[in-house]
């Protein structure tokens, strides 16, 4: 049992005690009114008693109620009032209605204690009654005084006459006593008492002021007598002559019943107001008592039947606050701590669940973190879409791949983006139809141009089943660079073959051509020895030409050695302008000089500007002007080099435009086809990017990465 | 125990009504003597019954009247030693067939009568040789002794349903105050 409870419940007892301790004063008080000897001594206190209680009752009351008003705002506070209310009700209505009819029957039941009649005879008994012993003392007091006479002045000889006079005038007892009490002369007719009833000082101080006395007196063991007493002042001194007359015992009995019968009447006449008054007082404490104790047990048992209720809606806000872990005391094993019971399991079961959530969470959230790593390390772009094409996630991959920062645009749909972002056109373009027709799974091989140029992605792109409804799950790889060296290696392996297959037979027939000259160009008759000189000259020519061609196969074949090292791009530039400054066709040039240095091997990048100028130069275009400018780019989240040849070559097909960086592709009648192929390896070499623009003018972009760095974003997210 | 607790109650009651005594009752002198080797008291009493008090006489209501006497010696460092306390009560009652009245000492149970009510309480008004104490009770200087009497009607000992009125009204509070006076040989 814990110690709340057995402080609670020695309140309960304590309470029960005073209630059972008021409730038996009041019973007291009861009886004291009913004249008991018992408790008539304690009336005033037992009052007193009841009425402190009732004012401390009506404390106790007034306590609670500034109390319940105070917390009026608080929780319960409206259903303690509730209930108070009620049970104050049901208490105190049938109180009140008991009183009143209490109280009205207790008046008339005190009003018919005095009946007209009974006062009637009852007076008329005691006037009777009166009559008679007055009567009686009238006929005494005249016997006594024909003693008195008899006895004149002469009390010498008194005592003889004594005894006579005493029977004559049928006295019981005849004294002659002094003024001050003191007996001279007695005699009696009883002979068992030796002793003269002695008149007592109260009857000697009234004759005083006197000459004589009669009385009705009580006398001890004798009854109810006459005491008749005269002074006799004829002779000296003055003498007192007591005369005591015996009263017949039946008219005592009769007289002292009538003088009880009317003197307890007359009281109980004479008490009635104050008894009314004081019956009403005490039932009226009784009702104040009873009203206000069952205002208090009203507070005392709406508070204890309202706390489990506040202990509830505490225990319910705690809950809605998310504090699963609240505990409700259980008070009672009524209905109440039932409910409070299954409360406590509830929140138990609810901790329980949102344990094992938090649990689940927890390991969603790793497992979405390990996703979120697995994809930031992935090459692969991922990105997310939701039904409406909105951007939902990208991994840095496709931020990457995509050139875009794909993390601030998330939340914008791709017909939006596509119109800020060129590069997603052909891929906006190509999974539309996907997306809009709900398939499943889809894989798409897309060409995109960014600033790095042409890439060619894969795309894959699955269904997705989401809380929010369908999506869409995009993965994309950039295969360019894997095409392109699949088509690098293709043209490796061809022009090896080529070069090997090509360059056998070349030597005999340029032998044999140089020989059929040596043999027969002296014995050939001139005309013919001409013929024959040419033939063999354009034989060993060509042969020449095509070893050339073959060895240029070959070197292209070649794996090259680069001896990259820190180098401005703007003086190469100038060492190779310098080379075609004698030349007739217009060549000029605009160099950014904030252009940092690149890691490159000269040779190499020397040989990109020689082919690509002699290219342009080869333009059959009339006033060709060549435009070879360089500048360090740093915008649109890219930071390269870029350098721009532009001439005013002939238009080139879109079908050419795809092909025209693999080799063996040329506008030219008697070009190899090599040249753009080599700038294309050595610029893929150096990690950079070309391509051609065609507008007016037709414009080769290369793009190369600054030193120790390739070309690189700015933004880190991506 | 009883009497204490009714005494309390009674200061209680009054003080929370906060009615001060009507003192209609009066002490004219009171004096000492010591008659062989006890000391006694003489003393003259006087006493205004009103209507009230009358009226509940003569229907029959025993009037209870108190004489309590206190006899209490100096003491410079602490309050008063008392040496006694005397508790006389008196019965006041009319009867109604002999149209007498009769004063009853409570403690000897001996009873006066009296014909007229002013005789009856003209006799209770002279008190004469009231034993007090012995002498050799006396154990410091005579100077010292006091003695203080009073004289009240006893509320409590009215019929019950009388006593609440009697508390309430000042026609029931009769009591004389305090009169004090040195014992004297």
């Amino acid at each position: 049992m814990s110690l709340a409870t057995i402080k609670n419940r020695l309140i309960a007892g304590l309470i029960i005690g005073l209630f059972v301790v008021l409730l038996v004063s009041l019973l007291m008080i009861v009886s004291a009114l009913k004249n008991s000897e018992h408790f008539a001594h304690l009336y005033s206190i037992l009052l007193l008693i009841n009425i402190i209680a009732l004012v401390t009752l009506l404390t106790l009351v007034a306590f609670n109620l500034s109390n319940l008003i105070r917390q009026l705002h608080k929780i319960g506070a409206r259903l303690t009032i509730r209930l108070v209310s009620l049970l104050m009700i049901l208490s105190i209505i049938p109180v009140i209605i008991v009183y009143y009819f209490s109280l009205e029957f207790l008046h008339q039941r005190l009003d018919n204690w005095f009946d007209i009649n009974v006062e009637h005879a009852l007076t008329d008994a005691f006037e009777l009654s009166q009559t008679t012993l007055d009567a009686r003392m009238r006929e005494a007091n005249k016997k006594t005084l024909a003693i008195a006479e008899e006895i004149g002045f002469n009390y010498a000889d008194i005592n003889l006459l004594f005894n006579e006079l005493r029977e004559k005038s049928g006295a019981s007892e005849l004294t002659l006593l002094a003024t001050n009490g003191r007996i001279i002369l007695s005699n009696s007719g009883d002979i068992g008492y030796l002793l003269p009833n002695r008149p007592h000082d109260g009857i000697l101080f009234q004759l005083k002021k006197s000459d004589s006395y009669i009385g009705l007196e009580p006398i001890a063991a004798q009854g109810l007598h006459i005491r008749v007493i005269i002074k006799l002042t004829q002779g000296q001194p003055v003498r007192l002559l007591q005369a005591i007359f015996p009263i017949p015992i039946r008219i005592q009995e009769l007289a002292r019943n009538v003088e009880s019968a009317f003197t307890s009447y007359k009281e109980r006449a004479y008490l009635y107001k104050p008894l009314k008054m004081s019956s009403t007082l005490v039932l009226s404490l009784v009702l104040l008592l009873s009203i206000f104790s069952t205002v208090w047990i009203a507070f005392f048992a709406a508070r204890r039947l309202v706390a489990p209720l506040n202990h509830l809606i505490e225990g319910t806000i705690a809950v809605a606050q998310g504090n699963y872990a609240k505990k409700l005391p259980i008070t009672s094993m009524d209905e109440l701590g039932i409910l409070v019971q299954s409360f406590n399991d509830m929140t138990d079961k609810i901790s329980q669940a949102r344990d094992e959530v938090k649990h689940s969470q927890q390991l969603a959230d790793s497992q979405r973190t390990y996703l979120e790593v697995v994809l930031e390390r992935l090459s692969s772009g991922v990105v997310s879409l939701d039904m409406e094409m909105r951007l939902r996630t990208a991994n840095p991959a496709a931020a990457m791949i995509m050139e875009l920062p794909l993390n601030e645009l998330l939340g914008q749909t791709l017909i939006q983006l596509q119109k800020d972002y060129a590069i997603l056109r052909p891929l906006c373009t190509a999974i539309y139809p996907y997306l809009s027709n709900y398939v499943q799974d889809w894989r798409k091989e897309i060409t995109v141009f960014g600033v790095r140029g042409r890439k060619t992605l894969m795309c894959q792109g699955t269904q997705l089943q989401i809380s929010a409804g369908h999506g869409y799950v995009i993965v994309f790889d950039d295969i360019t660079a894997l095409i392109q060296a699949q088509r690098n290696a293709a043209w490796s392996e061809v022009a090896r073959r080529l070069a090997h297959e090509i360059k056998n037979p070349l030597t005999p027939i340029q032998l044999s051509a140089e020989r059929l000259r040596y043999k027969y160009l002296n014995k050939l008759p001139p005309a013919d020895a001409k013929l024959l000189d040419r033939m063999t000259h354009t034989i060993i020519q060509q042969v020449s030409a095509m070893k050339d061609m073959v060895n240029d196969f070959s070197n292209y074949a070649k794996t090259p050695s680069f001896n990259k090292k820190p180098t401005n791009l703007n003086h190469l530039i100038e060492e190779v302008y310098d080379l075609y400054r004698n030349i007739s066709t217009n060549i000029s040039i605009g160099l950014d000089q904030s252009v940092p240095n690149i890691d490159a091997d000269r040779g190499h990048l020397r040989q990109v500007l020689h082919n690509l100028i002699k290219n342009a130069l080869e333009a059959q275009i009339a006033d060709n002007e060549i435009n070879i400018t360089t500048e360090y780019l740093k915008k649109h989240g890219v930071e390269c080099i870029e350098l721009r040849l532009s001439n005013q070559g002939p238009p080139i097909s879109d079908t050419l435009m795809d092909k025209i960086f693999e080799p063996y592709v040329t506008t030219k009648s008697k070009g190899t086809g090599l040249g753009l192929a080599i700038v294309k390896k050595i610029i893929d070499e150096h990690n950079g990017s070309v391509w051609i623009e065609q507008s007016d003018e037709i414009c080769v972009v290369i793009r190369l990465p600054v030193a120790d760095r390739t070309c690189k974003f700015i933004d880190k997210q991506f | 125990m009883s009497n204490l607790l009714n005494k309390l109650g009674i200061i209680l009651l009054i003080a929370l009504l906060a009615n001060p005594s009507f003192a209609i009752f009066s002490i004219n002198y009171a004096k000492t003597s010591l008659v062989d080797d006890m000391y006694v008291l003489d003393a003259e009493l006087d006493f205004n019954l009103t209507e009230v008090a009358i009226e509940a006489i003569q229907n029959g209501v025993s009037l209870p009247l108190v004489l309590t006497i206190v006899v209490e010696r100096d003491r410079w460092y602490l309050w008063n030693k008392k040496i006694i306390t005397i508790r006389q009560p008196y019965e006041l009652k009319y009867y109604a067939l002999s149209r007498q009245y009769g004063l009853k000492n409570l403690i000897t149970d001996s009873q006066e009568i009296f014909s007229y009510l002013d005789t009856a309480i003209a006799y209770l008004g002279k008190v004469e040789k009231f034993p007090l104490l012995k002498q050799n009770k006396i154990t410091d200087s005579i100077d010292k002794y006091w003695v203080y009497l009073q004289i009240h009607l006893d509320i409590e000992s009215l019929p019950v349903p009388l006593r609440p009125i009697a508390h309430l009204s000042s026609q029931w509070r009769l009591s004389s105050s305090w009169y004090s006076c040195h014992l004297q040989p």
